[in-house]
Order: structure tokens, then C-alpha cells, then sequence
């Protein structure tokens, strides 16, 4: 049985990923395969003994894709980069070509249209009448055939799959039109072609392509990030002597040497040296880790101070770093892909048009008796309104706008398939450090326990500490800081490794550090016992302060809640999400951060490899699920997660991983991300109601279907539409001339204005919206005031 | 080729095929389609500035082949449409064009101007493109000789 994540190039639309996986899936000895369209990826599994990799790679070239074996020489992080761009550029030409091309037609229909002015179809040029029909059909040529190619494209590739997307309808519908324009006026002199209707339909759908094509751009962004955090080269001890060599050139059990402030190339246990080293990229843990001999090191970490020496172990791809590379990819790969929302209509719209367009046929040509050309007029009149000119802006104009209006709170979307899916989601799982938590720790107590008074404690304190590194000093420093400004000098500084500090200040000395460092001290820390106690099951690092050998404080330090963690968890929780905390820490302190937060489901001692594991049997219970985190290793969590939330404060390759970015770094947002996806959700249904309510409602009288109604038998005004005619003056005259005719263009015209001008408008109406918690500030504030 | 395309398919073929037999079996004796071989000419004219067709009752026979002469005395485009015989033409500004059908069914049919072309006052009457409609009335040969 073989696994494997491979790319896939070629693939122009989502259902070429489902016809990979329909035609390779039924190949015998292919177990499964799963084809992503946005990451190019096929993950597949397969039997060796009955089917090699060669086949498969030979069944997907007949298809027309191209399967990069693990053996061929893919494409460069960076050859690819150029392809990307390449490939955005040449959307955004296909755009800015196309209204070139279609502007001229747009605008001439809609005004005769929208005004119903009289006009000439001709213009006198350098002496010679030319008819403009000529013009209009030079101009919409090239956007049919050209900027319409991918169209024609994919709608094969749909049909082949048996779908009936959105490539379809267009295709369809713009070729109706192109070519019962092209035809009737070259051949026919039709009075009136549909030059715009193809053209103006063309163009908007290609633009909100572009809009699509620029937000994929970033699929493998994360895989790059995690790439740059490799050490380039490092330094091996060779023949005894150390030589710098690139870091693939690290063989297992070579000896490599780590200054201090370098990263550690790959994965190893310590022969020689201790340090500490900042894990936090790997494993989110937010203090650094003091390591010693016969201790694992893991790659792309920074060693602090020491100086090391260890053994490599892993090397190459199976260092933890690359498994994470390997995760996010699979992870990347595996997510299903979310449908287009006018995808999901059309599977049932175009079925529906073909079908009615042909009994509309049957009913003039088969039971009225009608001239053929009446009913083939007729059939083609309903496929050419039945394909909305403001389908294509539905969606894209309302992600625009959702999208804006997310980015003025501080939530960066990538893509519209954040918006589409965050209102789903149903638990949303926390990373605790980093995320829920500042992720550094801070002055929690501090408790004079002496007869001195605890602001010169204090002050004492945070003097002696200005002479340490360590995350822990740095909380009491900040703490003596911020209450006393400058901290008075302290000498004789001493750190004494695992246990704490030594130093003076003034002439007095100050000792601080833990229960191993009193007992060194000989100081009885009995009495204070109870204190200690309580506030280490709070979950926080106590320490006491020894000034002139008598005990005078504890320090009690602990990773804090952001502020409004709280409020952000509350309120999920009150819009009925399930809230998981996931950490890699203790239990213990993952209780405390969980009671403190107010989240009741935690899962503690949690390796980075098994975050994105828990996220899976999360989804394999059925639910929607999002996840929000800052670390490296929480990316292959992001990834699987259907909705990665990073948190701004995070590093790049979360930003990257993730779809949502919180740059305020306030978990207040993760509510608002998901109220606003739901808005901004419920416009595009809304706006694409208004695309097709207009060309739905203009079906029947393109197929004279109204006659039914409208005529008491064929050739006769029914009684109403007479005395609706007499009745009600100019506009009685006009609903009479619309119910006796079929397809006016007139009403083709309108049904693109309309539609296409409520859409924008409706789309626009969602600048106005304020997220519900911000209200409550803005409230709370007035009432401040 | 799946089954979303096939049963589209099959329901086409059933509609065509229902088409065919109805209009070959159960065609009521009235309703099918009579051609005479009688050319009768007509013309039409859309009168300059008046929004209007002259005439705007034709009458003519079921059965009789109609070559129309339609003239365009404005200056400005209009259209000429009958949806019953499938004739939709474009009538450049100060043109005459002509167009055949052959009447094959016995009604009222309408025919109206199918160009957008403006609108304004004929006699202090406020007309427009959508006044430009009129009716071709056709008669049963059988009923005139009965």
C-alpha cells in the first residue's frame, strides 16, 4: 500500500480535480484519490502490486494533466512563483482586454435600452456608411473565442464529469447569443442581436476570476515560509576538524557544532554543552528550553547561549520540520474543496433551461403549428436570457465588500472561501500559548511576606534581575518598570544556572530564585508554604525574594489571558460554538488557563505532529471546524482545519497557512470574522437572487410562454390585458405591447441593467455593517462619557 | 457521458419525439398548417415621426404567402416583428426592406416595432416605440367559403 501527495499540474477548473478522481479512482489497484483544484495536489493511495505510479502518472497525461513524480525534478518554490504571476498577469489582461473590447457595446445597448432613444445603427466613416452591427461584431469576437476560450474549456471538462456548472450555463448562454447575433445579422438581418448580451456577461465573469486567481496566489505562500526557516548551512565536525558544509550535505550521526544565537540545521541529541533553546517555532512553547547532554534538539530552533555539540539523527526530509512541510501539504491537499455557490444553481438551472427551451420549441413548432423558424427563434430567445449578465458579480462583489469592510476591523480574508465557509463552523479549537494567552510571562502576584514594604521589594527585585536574560527576569523588570521608571544599578551580578539570581543593590543583597535555591541558601520557605501552594495550582512559576538572608517576597509569575479573551470565548459560546483549548503544556496549566477563559473542553500534552490529527477526528465526527493558532506548529492544524484562524501576533508561516489573520491580535475578531462571513453569505444569496430573478421572470416571455395568459387563444388579447391597456394610459399601452410580443429586446436590456445595478447596490449596502461588538464598545463608551 | 447529461438527453428525445407524434397523428384537422400557393402583397409603412404603422390591421387569407414591402420613413432605425411566422428584421433609418411569410394558421397575430425608437408628441398626443403595434388578422379560407 502506498501513500502519497503529489502535484498536479495543468488543471484549469474544480472539475478537472473531479474528473482525476472519478477516472483514476475506478483504475483497479487505486484505493483512493483525493485531487484538490486549489492547491494542485492529489493525495493517493494506492497498491503497488497492481498498478504502478507510472500508470497512474500515464492515465492523468491522457487526461491532459501533468503528475510530477517524486523522481521527475519539480519546479522550484521560486520557478513556480514566476508561473503564478505569470499566470495573474495574464488574468488581469484577459480582464482589462475584454472591457476594452466590450465597453463600446455595453454602453450603446444600455442606453437605447435603459432610455429607449432613437438611434441610427450606422455611422458615416471616411465617406462610407458602416453599419455598426459590423463593429459590435469585431468587437465581441475576439471576448467570445478568446477571453471566453477558458469557458469553452471547462464546460467540457464539466460535462465529461457529468456536472453542470457554472462553466456550462455560460458557455451555453453566451454562445446562444454570439451566435444567433452573428448569424442573424450576417445572414438574416435580425432586428435585434444580442451582441451585449455576451459581451457585458463575458466580461463581469472573467473579472471576478481575476479576483479569484489573485487570491489563490497563495496556496503554497506557507510552504515557502516554512522553507525559510531551515538553517542554510551549519557547521560539522569533520576528521576533527569543523568544516561549514550546506545543510544537505548533514549525513546521520555527524557531530554538529551550534554558536550561540544560531539555528540548529536538523534534528539531534546533545554530546557536548548546554543551553537554552528557543523551541517556540516548533512547539509553541513560550519559554525557552534548557537542554543539556543526551537531550534532542530539534532543527530550525535557535540555540540561545551555549555553545553545543550534538549528533544528528534526522537529516534531509525526515527532520520535524519537513514532517510539518509534509502535514500542511497533505493537510492543503486533502480539504475539500468548497463549491461555488452559482456552481450549485446552475446544476440545476441549465438542466431546467435545455429542457424548457426545448418544449418551448415542441409548443410552437409541434402543437401550435407554427412556422419552424417561429420555434427555433423562440428556443434560442430562451437560452440567451436564461444566462444572467450579473451572475458573475454576484459573488465577487460581495466578497469584495465583506472583505473591505473585514479588513477596516483588522481581519485580513484571504480569499473568498474564508467568508464562505467561517459562518459554518461549528467548534472552533484555541492554541493556548500565543493565542489565548500573551505567550510570555508576566508579574501575576507579588506578596511582601517580611517587614519590608512591597514596593521596595518590588523595586529590589526588578534591580537585580536587569542583570539576567531569562523570560521569567524580564516579567519582574517590566513589572519594577512600569511602577518606578529606572531601576537603580545592580553589582556583583551572579546567575546561578536552574536555580535563580544574585546581585547588589545599594549594599543590600538581594537574592531570587527557587524552593533548590532557598534550601542552597538554607532559607526556610515552610512558613509560606500555603501561598506557594495555591499559587502554583493557579498553574504559575513562584519564586522567592531573599534580601540580606531574610525572606521578604514571592513572586508568582504566569502566561496572562490577552484581554478580551474572555469576552471573544463568551460570546462564541453564546452563538452556540463548541470552544476546545489545545495545548502542548501540562494539564494543570491548561485547567487553570481553560477555567480562567471559561473553556470547558481542553486537551493538554497535545505533540505538534497530533494537533492537526485532533482536528481531523474533530471533522471525522462531522463537524465544521476551525482553528485558530500562531506557531509553526500549529500550521498543520491551520491547514486541516476548514477555516485557519491565525493570530496576528503569530509567526508567517501561520499567517500564511491560515485563511483568517486577526492583525489586532484581539480574539474579539474571531466573532466578528464569523458574524461578518455570515452577512456577507446571506448578500451573495441575496445578489444572486437579483441576478437571476430578472432573467428567470424574462424566461417565459422569451418563450411566449405569458401567451398562455395573456391571450384568450392565439392571436387574441385576453379581456384583462385589454381593459389594463385602456385604462391606464401610456403605461396600459406599453404593458399591452410587452404581453402581445415575446422576447422584446427591450427586456433583455433591462434584465442586464437591472439586475447588474441591484446587485452592485445590494453589495455596497454592506459598508454600512457594524460588527455587533463594536456597537456594544461604542455604547459602552457614550455611556462613559 | 453521465447520467445528469444522459437523462437530459432522454427528455429531449421524448419531448421531440412526443413533438412529432402529435403534430403527424393528433393534430386537430383545424390546426394544421395550410399553404394555398396565393401570393398576396402587402405594404406597410412606419409613418415619419408618429410612432405608428400604416396600416395597423392587415387582413389577409389562411394559406396565402405574404411578401411584404415594409417601409422605414424615419430617419432612425426601427424593427418588424411577427413571433407567430418567426419574422424579426431590422429596418435601417430611411430604408425599405422586404419580408415573407406564408400564413399558415388561422388568428390574430401581432406585429410591432422591435427596435427602441424614442418617443414624442403626434398632434399634442404623447406617442411612443411601444404604440407601434399592430395586427395581421388571418381568415379561414373554410369558414369565407361555407
Amino acid at each position: 500500500m502506498t501513500k502519497l501527495v503529489l502535484k498536479v499540474k495543468g488543471m484549469h477548473c474544480t472539475s478537472c480535480s473531479t474528473l482525476i478522481d472519478k477516472l483514476v479512482g475506478k483504475q483497479p489497484g487505486v484505493i483512493s484519490i483525493k485531487t484538490n483544484y486549489g492547491a494542485e495536489k492529489a493525495a493517493m493511495e494506492f497498491d503497488e502490486s497492481k498498478i504502478s505510479l507510472e500508470k497512474i502518472d500515464e492515465f492523468i497525461n491522457k487526461l491532459g494533466y501533468d503528475l510530477i513524480r517524486p523522481d521527475e525534478k519539480g519546479f522550484s518554490v521560486e520557478e513556480e512563483e514566476v508561473v503564478e504571476a505569470k499566470r495573474i498577469l495574464e488574468a488581469k489582461r484577459r480582464v482589462i482586454a475584454s472591457f476594452t473590447l466590450a465597453a463600446p457595446i455595453i454602453i450603446y445597448y444600455m442606453a437605447i435600452h435603459m432610455f429607449n432613444l432613437q438611434h441610427v445603427h450606422s455611422i458615416t466613416l471616411f465617406g462610407y456608411l458602416i453599419d455598426l452591427n459590423y463593429i459590435y461584431w469585431i468587437l465581441s469576437t475576439p471576448i467570445q473565442f478568446v477571453v471566453g476560450w477558458p469557458f469553452y474549456r471547462n464546460a467540457w471538462t464539466s460535462i465529461r464529469v457529468g456536472s453542470a456548472n457554472m462553466d456550462v450555463l455560460v458557455a451555453l448562454g453566451t454562445s446562444a447569443a454570439y451566435f444567433y447575433s452573428a448569424i442573424g445579422f450576417l445572414f438574416f438581418n435580425i432586428d435585434h442581436p444580442f451582441w451585449e448580451s455576451s459581451a457585458a456577461l463575458l466580461s463581469f465573469i472573467i473579472l471576478g476570476r481575476y479576483f479569484e486567481a489573485v487570491a489563490k496566489g497563495r496556496a503554497s505562500a506557507a510552504i515557502k515560509e516554512l522553507l525559510k526557516l531551515e538553517a542554510k548551512e551549519a557547521h560539522v565536525i569533520k576528521d576533527g576538524k569543523e568544516v561549514t558544509v550546506p545543510i544537505d550535505q548533514i549525513q546521520v550521526n555527524d557531530i554538529v557544532v551550534v554558536r550561540p544565537g544560531e539555528k540548529i540545521p536538523v534534528d539531534g541529541i546533545i554530546t557536548e554543552g548546554k543551553s537554552h533553546i528557543d523551541e517556540k517555532v516548533v512547539t509553541g512553547e513560550s519559554f525557552p528550553v534548557g537542554k543539556t547532554v543526551g537531550e534532542e534538539v530539534i532543527g530550525a530552533t535557535v540555540n540561545q547561549e551555549g555553545l553545543l555539540k550534538f549528533r544528528a539523527t534526522k537529516v534531509g526530509k525526515d527532520t520535524l520540520l519537513y514532517q510539518i512541510i509534509h502535514m500542511v501539504e497533505e493537510a492543503q491537499a486533502t480539504r475539500a474543496p468548497i463549491q461555488n455557490l452559482v456552481d450549485k444553481i446552475s446544476e440545476y438551472f441549465v438542466p431546467a433551461v435545455i429542457v424548457l427551451s426545448v418544449l418551448v420549441f415542441a409548443g410552437w413548432y409541434f402543437w401550435a403549428a407554427l412556422p419552424f423558424r417561429a420555434g427555433l427563434m423562440r428556443m434560442i430567445a430562451v437560452l440567451v436570457i436564461s444566462c444572467p449578465c450579473a451572475m458573475g458579480l454576484a459573488t465577487p462583489t460581495a466578497l469584495i465588500v465583506g472583505i473591505g469592510r473585514a479588513a477596516k476591523f483588522g481581519i485580513i480574508l484571504k480569499g473568498g472561501e474564508a467568508l464562505e465557509k467561517a459562518y459554518k463552523v461549528q467548534t472552533i479549537a484555541f492554541d493556548k500559548t500565543g493565542t489565548l494567552t500573551i505567550g510570555k510571562p508576566v508579574v501575576t502576584d507579588f506578596a511582601a511576606v517580611g517587614d519590608m514594604k512591597e514596593d521596595e521589594a518590588l523595586q529590589l527585585a526588578a534591580s537585580v534581575e536587569t542583570g539576567s536574560e531569562h523570560p521569567l527576569a524580564r516579567a519582574v523588570i517590566e513589572k519594577g518598570k512600569e511602577k518606578f521608571g529606572d531601576l537603580p544599578e545592580v553589582k556583583d551580578f551572579e546567575a546561578k544556572a536552574g536555580m535563580g539570581v544574585y546581585g547588589k543593590v545599594g549594599g543590600r543583597e538581594v537574592m531570587i530564585g527557587n524552593t533548590v535555591y532557598m534550601d542552597s541558601l538554607k532559607i526556610n520557605v515552610e512558613s509560606q508554604k500555603s501561598l506557594a501552594e495555591k499559587l502554583q495550582n493557579e498553574a504559575k512559576t513562584v519564586v522567592y525574594e531573599v534580601v540580606d538572608k531574610k525572606l521578604v517576597a514571592i513572586i508568582a509569575m504566569a502566561d496572562t489571558l490577552k484581554p478580551y479573551a474572555k469576552e471573544a470565548i463568551q460570546e462564541l459560546k453564546r452563538m452556540g460554538k463548541e470552544i476546545i483549548m489545545i495545548t502542548g503544556d501540562n494539564p494543570q496549566t491548561a485547567a487553570a488557563i481553560g477555567k480562567q477563559v471559561g473553556i470547558d473542553r481542553t486537551l493538554a500534552q497535545v505533540l505538534p505532529q497530533d494537533k492537526a490529527n485532533v482536528i481531523k477526528k474533530l471533522q471525522e465526527e462531522g463537524k465544521t471546524v476551525a482553528m485558530a493558532g500562531d506557531g509553526i506548529n500549529d500550521s498543520p492544524a491551520l491547514a486541516q482545519a476548514d477555516i485557519g484562524i491565525a493570530v496576528g501576533s503569530g509567526t508567517d508561516v501561520a499567517i500564511e497557512t491560515g485563511e483568517i489573520i486577526l492583525v489586532k491580535d484581539d480574539l474579539r475578531d474571531v466573532v466578528t470574522a464569523i458574524q461578518l462571513s455570515g452577512k456577507t453569505i446571506k448578500k451573495v444569496w441575496e445578489n444572486l437572487f437579483w441576478a437571476f430573478i430578472y432573467n428567470v421572470s424574462a424566461i417565459p416571455i422569451a418563450g411566449g410562454i405569458h401567451f398562455l395568459v395573456t391571450q384568450s387563444s392565439f392571436g387574441v388579447p385576453a379581456a384583462w390585458v385589454v381593459y389594463i391597456a385602456q385604462n391606464y394610459g401610456s403605461l396600459g399601452q406599453i404593458f399591452f405591447s410587452f404581453s402581445q410580443a415575446t422576447l422584446r429586446p427591450e427586456i433583455a436590456g433591462f434584465a442586464m441593467a437591472f439586475s447588474s445595478v441591484s446587485v452592485v447596490l445590494n453589495s455596497l449596502a454592506l459598508r454600512r455593517y457594524v460588527p455587533p461588538i463594536e456597537k456594544k464598545i461604542a455604547r459602552a463608551l457614550a455611556v462613559a462619557k | 457521458m453521465s447520467n445528469k447529461y444522459f437523462i437530459i438527453g432522454v427528455v429531449v428525445v421524448l419531448i421531440i419525439a412526443g413533438g412529432v407524434m402529435y403534430r403527424t397523428f393528433l393534430l386537430p384537422e383545424s390546426s394544421a398548417p395550410v399553404t394555398t400557393g396565393e401570393v398576396k402583397y402587402i405594404t406597410i409603412t412606419a409613418k415619419k415621426n408618429e410612432w405608428r404603422f400604416e396600416p395597423e390591421t392587415i387582413e389577409i387569407n389562411r394559406g396565402d404567402k405574404v411578401i411584404a414591402t415594409v417601409v422605414n420613413e424615419d430617419d432612425y432605425d426601427h424593427g418588424f416583428a411577427i413571433d407567430a411566422f418567426g419574422v424579426s428584421q431590422r429596418m435601417p433609418a430611411s430604408s425599405t426592406i422586404t419580408v415573407e411569410f406564408t400564413a399558415t394558421q388561422e388568428g390574430d397575430f401581432p406585429f410591432y416595432c422591435s427596435v427602441p425608437c424614442g418617443e414624442g408628441e403626434v398632434d399634442s398626443v404623447q406617442r411612443t416605440h411601444f404604440d407601434m403595434i399592430g395586427k395581421i388578422q388571418v381568415k379561414s379560407l373554410i369558414s369565407e367559403t361555407q
